[in-house]
């Protein structure tokens, strides 16, 4: 039997002894910047992905430049007004019907990352493409512990189709690996915090545990590649997906072996589950992503703070309909405040992670926000009307320091926010991509 | 849950149409009229038309005057009735398309009514597929759901560890979480398999354990208890007690060594006893210079256990001279060491893997024994020899490093709970159509009725090939669905099939819904899950799902629904006086997860019965509408009913919504979580509807009525909802013989719950498999 110390009164007592300076010490020499050029700085991408459109007329500024003024639901921004730009006129071309009829929910979802039409099903033949975040991870994820970190609030869902004749994984997943395969998100903060951190076990246990690990999956990958022999095409596809998922982790374990003990001890507090507040939950959920950034763990994240066509009520805010249904506003007075009040609930926590981000400075004195790209939005501008053109869009960060920040920025009607997508590729060094309807970079941001 | 959220509206085919008189209630103007013609026919051949179809005006006509305009590629090798076939896809399609007038688009020319519904049965009857050259079709390897995981860890260790809740959700695909095109593995899943087959393996697998302890002196405490040097002196007739924590239950050598400090006439006299019972009383004639070792076995559970030294005979007078003035017991220390029968108390788990401790001369070929067994039944066929020598590989690395004999065999089962043999559930491709193997069929049997691996006796019935005769099969399903673990089809199909899951993520508003809380939603949830669970353990009736008058109460249910006499937290068989409630449709589950948050949506409700009781999911809206919303944007003040009323006056939505929204209509009297209620909002509740085809009716009791009133239809539905999750794949038209055989027999004998399971595992797609190739004849 192992004994090891409760590990919680162990990470407490040695997040508070050890504090900052160990992890600037464990942070990998490549985020030691200070003699690196800017321009090889790593810098991180968040994607958070809010449902059911947006209040618009309280979302988009009415100047343009750098005078504008916050709408209301842009507020509890004024603290990092100056770290981002609001970008208007985007639009997900992909998400509209396009002969297909209904389904804007599971649409605006499934093309917010890709670009892409969904292909209208609920049953076995989902077809979609590659997100712009999990494109960044094939390509740059070998420079991180993680890939990317696919996070939310929201489970994908438990039963039914879940809109319109189209299948939950298109509503409830916004990062897809390849045309058929959603990837699923972790939803429980604790969960995360392992995964990142490891569950505590010491350095010793964790080498010899990866040791051990390395030779099983050795025999495993064997083993699949014996049997893949006996089988059809269709399944064999299916086992090329835990032949890649293998590969990945073995590829995690050859390039860093038992660091993360080290880590943990600096991350200090470790989440008990899933709290009740929902807040609290996006708020946590956003503290792993920033922890991730942090410590360089990934530079890549999706973070759904639900899933689209969600109708849960926000009685925390008063409002006791569901987000779904005042959505529908129907230029319903009490419904068009209420999903106010919803959009602006939202944007407060989105304020939160994105204040963490500003107040954290990393070595090369700058802050984690100012070396980041962090997308926030909808894949429906207003809910009433589900269009997918004048998405509301917020771009914060500085992109490590090539983007000027602090401005609305109005583009032509209609402009793919697929470009947007080709720029921020272009930036860590992703050049010449094509993401689903993209048509060239995003002018006058970068 | 959105406005159109269809239950297989995305499956883009509809042969229930067709094929049963659907038209009762069926919306979507072509696939009602069509069935209406063949209504009470069963087979394709007895459908009647208007005209007959006509390969020349009913599709080349149609498709020269409203397609080819845009459709300029449209295949010119769909020339004749015989080449329909061939392109069942692409007609497919068009059927869609045109029968839900998304095709032609607007301002373009329309055809009548009268040309789509041609073209519609034309399709219909042109693509309809002969039962003797039906197809079983091919499932695509299925991983393990969640569930699925869970209780297979479960069944093959004996220990419910649940290691999947830590599992990333499923996804869903035809209403079900366990499609095996829809299941796919990420890293994250990659990542959570592996630290779960680690822990699994480390919980149920037991390292050799030795506790060797020594309890020193000062370890014994006691009230009137002190140190003298290295010794433990206790005096005045207390008790001396060490606490000692047996991590492992088993048998324990307990040793203390004691003597007396000797004075008067007796020698000191002790009592060793364990947890307050006394083992032994010595006398301890023994002095300092020779203390006296006592030893007791014991078996002992793991836990916190005081050890004790009780000094009896106290004597003191101090009129003696010092050295023999004072008698006290003296303890030097104490040992414990165990377990000495470590072959015993193994777990029951520990020994499914490891049956026996083999000893060092046989380990190697014992492990190639046990790993071999266990591989067996976690890949759920024999495992070969490559099998086990990859197990063994495992087994050496340990071996090599120094691990015992159990950390070995630890991490080979690791490997085999990572192996893709274990996470899929796998059928090997060969041309054409062939019988599942006994292992193959064992597997489809155990993971349909009870979401897990199967036991013992399926897996001797596959090794002797006895699965495949109908008898022993059809045997095998009674035994199963009777078993306990045939909960799983009610929390898994049930769960599913009525959207049960879904009352997890709704939320009706606490200020408009006084008692609702956690404990409410569970009892609605135990009322379903009970009263499915009735049906299958009591091989009842499947229409009792409609209409059986009684259900399963607790005090808060009975009390939500305001029904006297039941008290206590136990739920029992209540029996319905007021024909209002009966059957799943009434169950508060079903009543608030198809509401919305403040208040009741008739639209939503009509929906529920059309996609989960008749099957018949309304067609989405012609393009250019968006998702039904029950507001008019002009005045929130009108009623519900107002409101979709005047929604019904825009033709494009009528159609459906005349059938929708009157089947809500008559749940009206119940509220958003299933209280009964007369009136809302001041007005009484109008709980009347008509259908499109003249029936009337008032309330729930005369609703169930006209749902039973074609049973066909909603044991089809029922049938074709219970072989996709039984098959892992959706239903195509392929399978449609199939489900005609299964309604057929399921009403020949009494619509018995058991005869629905019995028959859809003796069909053909459940039974057999198509490979990607033919073979040539």
């Amino acid at each position: 039997m192992s004994q090891h110390i409760d590990r919680r009164t162990f990470l407490r007592g040695a997040g508070a002894a050890v504090a900052l300076p160990i992890l600037e010490a464990m942070i990998p020499s490549s985020v030691m910047a200070q003699s690196v050029p800017a321009a090889l700085r790593p810098v991180r991408m968040g994607f958070l992905f809010v449902p059911n459109g947006m209040s618009m007329p309280h979302w988009t500024p009415t100047a343009e430049g750098s005078t504008f003024e916050l709408p209301s639901v842009l507020q509890p921004l004024a603290g990092v007004r100056n770290s981002m730009n609001v970008l208007t006129g985007l639009a997900q071309h992909n998400a509209f019907e396009l002969g297909d009829g209904p389904g804007d929910h599971a649409r605006s979802a499934a093309a917010w990352l890709t670009g892409v039409h969904p292909k209208k099903t609920a049953g076995d033949d989902i077809h979609l493409g590659i997100s712009v975040d999990q494109l960044a991870a094939q390509r740059n994820g070998k420079l991180t512990r993680f890939a990317s970190l696919e996070i939310g609030c929201e489970r994908g869902a438990q039963a039914g189709n879940c809109d319109s004749g189209y299948s939950c994984a298109y509503t409830s997943s916004i990062s897809w690996r390849g045309e058929r395969t959603p990837v699923a998100k972790e939803v429980n903060p604790r969960a995360v915090f392992e995964r990142l951190f490891g569950d505590g076990k010491d350095q010793v246990s964790i080498k010899r545990r990866d040791f051990f690990r390395q030779s099983i999956l050795d025999v495993v990958l064997d083993d699949a590649s014996k049997l893949r022999g006996q089988l059809g095409h269709r399944d064999q596809n299916k086992l090329d997906e835990y032949f890649t998922c293998v590969r990945e982790i073995e590829q995690r374990l050859a390039r860093f072996e038992s660091e993360n003990a080290a880590f943990a001890m600096a991350a200090g507090h470790r989440p008990d589950g899933i709290p009740a507040d929902f807040a609290e939950h996006i708020r946590l959920m956003g503290d792993m992503m920033v922890l991730a950034f942090q410590a360089d763990l990934t530079r890549v994240c999706s973070f759904m703070f639900a899933n689209d066509g969600n109708n849960r009520n926000y009685k925390e805010i008063g409002v006791s309909d569901g987000h779904h249904e005042v959505s529908h506003h129907g230029t319903d007075a009490s419904k068009l405040e209420a999903k106010k009040k919803i959009d602006t609930f939202h944007v407060e926590q989105l304020a939160y992670i994105l204040g963490k981000m500003n107040s954290i400075k990393e070595v090369d004195g700058h802050t984690l926000l100012d070396n980041s790209m962090i997308v926030y939005g909808a894949g429906i501008s207003d809910g009433d009307r589900h269009n997918h053109d004048d998405l509301p869009v917020l771009f914060a960060g500085k992109a490590g320091g090539a983007v000027v920040t602090g401005r609305h920025i109005r583009y032509a009607p209609n402009t793919p926010m697929t470009n947007l997508y080709v720029s921020m590729l272009d930036r860590v060094g992703i050049h010449g991509e094509k993401l689903g309807d993209s048509t060239g970079s995003l002018p006058g941001l970068f | 849950m959105l406005g159109w959220n269809g239950g297989n509206a995305g499956k883009g085919w509809s042969w229930v149409g067709v094929a049963v008189g659907a038209g009762l209630l069926a919306c979507g103007s072509l696939q009602s009229s069509a069935a209406l013609q063949g209504k009470k026919k069963t087979s394709k051949k007895s459908v009647t038309f208007e005209a007959k179809p006509d390969f020349a005006r009913d599709v080349k006509g149609f498709t020269a005057k409203f397609c080819v305009k845009c459709h300029a590629d449209f295949p010119k090798s769909l020339s004749s009735a015989e080449s329909a076939v061939a392109h069942a896809d692409l007609l497919a399609e068009i059927l869609r398309k045109v029968s839900t007038a998304q095709m032609p688009p607007q301002g373009e020319a329309m055809p009548t009514q009268q040309q789509r519904q041609h073209l519609a049965d034309w399709i219909n009857i042109a693509t309809a597929v002969s039962c003797k050259l039906a197809e079983p079709g091919r499932v695509t390897m299925r991983r393990l759901n969640r569930e699925e995981y869970n209780n297979s860890v479960r069944d093959l260790f004996g220990v419910d560890l649940r290691p999947a809740d830590e599992f990333p959700g499923d996804d869903v695909g035809n209403g079900f979480d366990n499609m095996g095109e829809t299941l796919s593995i990420s890293p994250l899943l990659m990542e959570k398999y592996i630290s779960a087959a680690e822990k699994v393996a480390e919980r149920v697998i037991e390292l050799p354990y030795r506790l060797r302890m020594h309890l020193p002196a000062a370890s014994f405490g006691g009230k009137l208890t002190s140190m003298l040097g290295t010794d433990a002196i206790v005096y005045s007739n207390s008790t001396a007690a060490s606490p000692v924590r047996i991590v492992r239950s088993g048998q324990y050598r307990y040793k203390v060594r004691v003597y007396g400090q000797q004075a008067g006439p007796e020698v000191v006299k002790a009592t060793i006893s364990m947890d307050g019972q006394a083992l032994k009383t010595f006398d301890l004639p023994n002095k300092k210079d020779h203390p006296m070792d006592l030893e007791f076995i014991l078996n002992q559970n793991s836990g916190v256990h005081q050890f004790e030294v009780a000094f009896l005979n106290d004597f003191y007078e101090a009129s003696l001279p010092e050295d023999r003035r004072d008698r006290n017991l003296a303890i030097v220390g104490g040992d414990v060491e165990g377990p000495l029968d470590s072959l015993h108390t193994r777990s029951q788990s520990h020994r499914k893997v490891i049956p026996y401790d083999p000893t060092e001369q046989t380990e190697e070929s014992d492990a190639r024994k046990m790993l071999a067994a266990f591989a067996s039944k976690a890949y759920r066929k024999p495992a070969s020899t490559e099998d086990v020598d990859r197990l063994m590989t495992v087994y050496n690395v340990a071996k090599k490093t120094g691990e015992e004999f159990e950390r070995r065999i630890q991490l080979a089962v690791t490997a085999i709970l990572i192996s893709p043999r274990f996470l899929y559930r796998i059928e090997a491709e060969r041309p054409g159509v062939r019988a599942l193997t006994g292992y193959e069929l064992a597997s489809r049997l155990s993971y349909f009725i009870w979401s897990s691996t199967p036991d013992d006796e399926l897996m001797n019935l596959a090794k002797s090939d006895k699965l495949q005769d109908q008898a022993i099969l059809a045997a095998q399903v009674k035994r199963m669905v009777a078993d306990p673990r045939g909960h799983a089809l009610t929390d898994n199909f049930a769960g599913q099939w009525l959207n049960l899951r879904l009352l997890n993520v709704v939320t009706p508003d606490p200020q408009k819904n006084a008692d609702w809380n956690d404990n409410l939603k569970n009892a609605m949830v135990t009322e379903t899950k009970m009263f499915f669970d009735g049906v299958r353990t009591q091989n009842r009736s499947v229409l009792e799902f409609i209409s059986g008058g009684y259900s399963y109460l607790n005090e808060t249910l009975a009390k939500h629904y305001k029904i006297a006499g039941v008290s206590g937290p136990e739920f029992r068989k209540v029996e319905m006086t007021s024909p209002t409630r009966a059957g799943v449709l009434t169950q508060g589950s079903i009543l608030t997860l198809t509401s919305n948050p403040t208040r009741t949506s008739p639209v939503k409700r009509g929906k529920w019965i059309l996609e989960q009781i008749l099957g018949t999911p309304p067609p989405p809206p012609p393009p250019g509408i968006p998702a039904l919303q029950e507001t008019a944007p002009t005045d929130i003040t009108l009623s519900v009913r107002k409101r979709l009323e005047m929604h019904r006056k825009n033709p494009a939505c009528a159609t459906c919504h005349s059938v929708m929204d009157q089947l809500g209509f008559g749940m009206e009297n119940f509220d958003p979580t299933g209280v009964w209620r007369d009136s809302a909002d001041g007005s009484p509740i109008d709980a009347s509807g008509v259908l499109p085809t003249g029936s009337k009716f008032t309330g729930p009791a005369d609703l169930r009525g006209i749902l039973l009133k074609d049973k066909a239809l909603f044991v089809r539905n029922l049938a074709d909802r219970m072989l996709t999750y039984s098959l892992g794949r959706g239903t195509t038209k392929n399978d449609k013989c199939a489900v005609d055989a299964i309604v057929k027999t399921v009403a020949s004998d009494g619509y018995k719950f058991s005869t629905l399971v019995t028959s859809i595992v003796l069909s053909d797609p459940f039974r057999k498999r198509q490979g990607e190739t033919t073979t040539k004849p």
